[in-house]
């Protein structure tokens, strides 16, 4: 069963409108349309089948608890460490899935994101027994 | 007769204080009243909380009592290395936070990592706005793939 791809709103709807203009026009830079790339690989994947190998879907239980419906991640690449992550869930129609928001990858040791590493504390006491 | 103010279960450590009051005021006599007296015992806390009603349960909170006791796991003398280091036996985490205090105590208090899954706040934010508008049934129109697909 193919599927039909919406984008949440606002920002996704506009996040895509803008991307796919700008594509249009020639006027993505380099790393834009190695993302669009891959975001638009992703998207045909989810519409196809989204149990595709190549997405590795899964539920998030703790948005799925946040939200009180079911919100899937899927990978926007693969056999990469800190692969972009898209989340998405069924509906507002039936065969319909709308993409909630984009995490883009996350930044690697070159632009600093060692240096922004947060330190928390213990989780509970509980699980610091295990 | 007049009741306690407290119930009996607050009371048990409570010492009981104790009036002399006229039971009742004879009639017809003037002067002193020859009535019998009395003793009440009124119970009341002497256990530094007597400002706790059970009646008016938000007038303070009480602190929660801390269940966790804890134990010396490991008592043990380091000397500083040449560049003045010591190591931990068995640490069970790999950060630390580390407080030094003016009198040459060090306070470790472990640190975990923030998970490398966690959604940015960005994201999150857009997530929220997104999940609201899809629950009232909104969603953009269907995007057409076709274009880049066979580019």
């Amino acid at each position: 069963m193919a599927f039909t791809i919406r984008m949440g709103l606002p920002e996704m709807e506009a996040l895509w409108n803008d991307l796919s203009i700008r594509k249009q026009q020639g006027k993505l830079d380099k790393d834009e349309e190695k993302f669009f790339k891959k975001l638009v690989k992703a998207l045909g994947y989810l519409a196809e089948n989204p149990r595709h190998n190549s997405l590795a879907s899964h539920e998030i239980d703790d948005l799925t608890r946040k939200y009180g419906i079911k919100i899937f991640q899927s990978y926007l690449e693969n056999r990469t460490p800190a692969a972009g992550r898209m989340f998405w869930a069924y509906g507002p129609e039936k065969g319909d899935i709308t993409v909630l928001a984009l995490e883009p990858h996350p930044e690697d040791q070159k632009r600093g994101a060692y240096q922004r590493i947060k330190l928390s504390a213990l989780p509970t006491a509980k699980k610091r027994a295990d | 007769m007049l009741a306690p103010q407290f119930p009996a279960s607050r009371l048990s450590r409570s010492a009981s204080l104790s009036l002399w009051v006229w039971q009742q005021w004879p009639k017809g006599i003037r002067g002193w009243p020859m009535a019998k007296i009395e003793q009440i015992d009124l119970p009341f806390d002497n256990g530094g909380k007597s400002h706790h009603s059970r009646v008016m349960p938000t007038l303070t909170l009480e602190r929660a009592k801390s269940k966790r006791h804890l134990t010396v796991v490991e008592d043990y003398d380091v000397a500083a290395d040449a560049k003045k280091r010591i190591s931990l036996r068995n640490a069970k985490t790999k950060y630390f936070h580390v407080k030094a205090l003016s009198n040459g105590c060090f306070l470790l208090e472990p640190r975990v990592l923030v998970s490398p899954d966690a959604i940015s706040a960005r994201s999150l934010k857009m997530l929220d706005k997104s999940v609201a508008n899809l629950k009232k049934g909104l969603a953009s129109a269907p995007i057409d793939l076709a274009a880049f697909t066979e580019a």
